[in-house]
């Protein structure tokens, strides 16, 4: 700590005349007395203490060499410590990457976790959370059986109204295999430039595995589209279906559903068998009637019969219909290219995607320096101030011994 | 070519052949020039053998250690190892008060009668041996080891004006020393 001072020129003469006594450019016999007590006093080291610093300094100094190896330890200790830092850096510019690319893809994961819609309204939704089941989990279902010729169920087994409320109804002992309605809703994103591409794969996949495609409805404007498709896939093949078009694009989201309708099948059976037996009846009564009134009574209502024979004929074919195609609702989002939104299968690897993913990670890691650093320059500052504070006390703390000496005199 | 056993019974601070060993027989120079005065400035502050020589050995251990952080445009090297060695006479000076009081050892006071005016001799030792630790820190400093005012100052932590301030009052008290009957 040095400061700039002005000295009395006394002194400062005084100091001058010192240094020149001293150095033997003037003669002042007071200063040269003092200056040969200053040496006749001087303390010497003793011979053993001198021989003993003479072997120190020939041996590099011992405790000198002893710190050197503890450097020498210490670089080892640190490279793990670098490298773990090092780690940490690199995980946090991938966690923040992974992140970035996720606000990208507008909120994917969220997404992923949503549950999707149900192309069945409230019927099935609502059913959804309980007749939910994944592939494997109904073996009956999943073969796709389906028992066009069931045996007659008893006339009272179910109610006509059974069918609004299927679910509830306990399908008739020996009513045959069980009978499955399946639905599933898939979401997929694939890059804007291939929506159509991909619309084009949907149908063909779709014709491919016998089913056809209901309804489909492809919108594309700039950088964004979606192509809505609502497909019946042959039950058994629905599993297969829906894997062949997962690997269209990235899956967003994906649910699947499944409803007993057996009660429902049985129910509408059963009214079937039982307007045949009527009619049946009625053509034995009209056979013997002989009165004109009763025999147009009769005919009436055979007219009747015929009417419910053929409705429940249609109710029929519409429940196999629902057991034997599953209804898919398939979205598919259009990304723009430049999102990084995850479709590995629909983009390929290439030189200028790499170097856009680079420039990504880069920016994320300069991202990631800029903040360490903004966040080490208070703590450096704190560092320094407390060293310099440290290094105050510790300075005070040994002139105050020096002083405590001096007061000991 | 120098085999192992040549290199082994050379003083390692002698060796001078590549930068590393430039620097160690630079330090080497400044060890054998001021060893002694750095002995003779501890024994000021501490006037104790023993603990003088603790402290001159931990300092050139200290110097050693730290010579590659010297830099010359903060101070000349005998400055910078007078420092060292005041930091560790004063940390010794700490630990000694907190554990026993230096005895202090008696100043030879005995001037031999064939030198020239001994009484003059006798009266200017007996004020060296009055001094307190700070003004023998000094004389140490300026007439032992050759320090200037600025060095000085540099070692004591403060300025030039106020080292040779201190510094001329304790040649006036020495020079009084001179007059007394």
């Amino acid at each position: 700590m040095l400061r700039r001072g002005k000295i009395d020129p006394a002194v400062s003469a005084d100091l001058e005349a010192l240094d020149a006594a001293l150095a033997g450019r003037r003669h002042d016999p007071e200063i040269a007395l003092i200056a040969d007590e200053v040496h006749a006093t001087k303390p010497r080291m003793s011979p053993v203490f001198a021989a003993r610093l003479e072997a120190a300094a020939a041996g590099g100094f011992a405790g000198a060499r002893r710190a050197a190896p503890a450097r020498a330890w210490r670089r080892p200790r640190l490279v793990p410590a670098l490298g773990a830092l090092a780690a940490g850096m690199a995980a946090l510019v991938v966690g923040v990457s992974a992140l970035s690319s996720d606000e990208h893809a507008g909120g994917r994961a969220t997404e992923q976790t949503a549950p999707a819609k149900s192309p069945y309204g409230n019927g099935l939704s609502s059913a959804a959370g309980t007749a939910q089941s994944a592939p494997g989990q109904n073996p009956a279902a999943d073969r796709g059986e389906s028992a066009p010729t069931l045996p007659v169920a008893p006339a009272t087994a179910a109610d006509p109204q059974a069918g609004q409320d299927a679910s509830t109804v306990v399908p008739p002992p020996g009513a045959g295999p069980r009978r499955n309605q399946r639905a599933a809703a898939l979401t997929i994103a694939t890059p804007i430039g291939r929506l159509q591409d991909t619309s084009d794969k949907v149908t063909a996949v779709t014709t491919r595995l016998g089913g056809f495609v209901q309804r489909a409805d492809v919108t594309a404007s700039g950088e964004s589209g979606e192509a809505a498709f609502d497909l019946r896939i042959p039950t058994e093949r629905l599993d297969e279906a829906l894997a062949s078009l997962s690997r269209l694009g990235h899956v967003r989201s994906r649910s699947q559903q499944s409803q007993d309708i057996t009660a429902v099948f049985s129910s509408a059976l059963s009214r079937l068998q039982d307007a045949r037996a009527e009619r049946q009846a009625l053509l034995r009564a009209l056979a013997t009637a002989t009165k004109t009134q009763e025999i147009l009574s009769l005919q009436a209502r055979l007219r009747i019969a015929r009417a419910q024979i053929s409705a429940a004929h249609g109710e029929l074919r519409a429940i196999r219909g629902r057991a034997n195609l599953a209804r898919v609702g398939l979205t598919v989002v259009g990304t723009p290219a430049d999102t990084g939104s995850g479709t590995p299968a629909g983009k390929p690897w290439t030189p200028g995607r790499a170097l856009q993913q680079a420039e990504h990670l880069l920016s994320a890691a300069a991202s990631v320096a800029i903040v360490a650093i903004a966040a080490s320059i208070p703590a450096a500052v704190l560092a320094l101030l407390g060293v310099c504070l440290w290094r105050l006390a510790r300075r005070r703390r040994r002139e105050l011994a020096l002083d405590a000496a001096t007061l000991a005199v | 070519m120098e085999g192992p056993d040549v290199v082994r019974v050379m003083p390692v601070l002698a060796v001078a052949s590549n930068p590393v060993n430039t620097e160690t027989a630079s330090f080497d120079s400044l060890y054998r020039e001021h060893a002694d005065d750095v002995f003779a400035y501890a024994m000021s502050i501490l006037r104790e053998r023993g603990a003088a020589e603790d402290v001159t050995m931990a300092a050139f251990e200290r110097a050693y250690r730290r010579r590659r952080t010297f830099d010359r445009r903060r101070g000349s090297e005998r400055a910078w190892l007078f420092t060292i060695a005041r930091n560790a006479a004063l940390d010794e000076l700490r630990r000694r008060k907190h554990a026993a009081p230096l005895l202090g050892e008696p100043a030879d006071l005995v001037v031999a009668a064939d030198e020239p005016d001994p009484a003059r001799r006798a009266s200017v030792r007996a004020a060296l041996a009055e001094l307190d630790p700070r003004e023998r820190e000094l004389v140490a400093m300026k007439f032992l080891a050759g320090l200037s005012h600025a060095e000085i100052a540099e070692v004591i932590g403060t300025s030039a004006t106020n080292a040779g301030t201190r510094l001329h009052r304790v040649v006036v008290k020495l020079r009084e020393a001179c007059h007394a009957p």
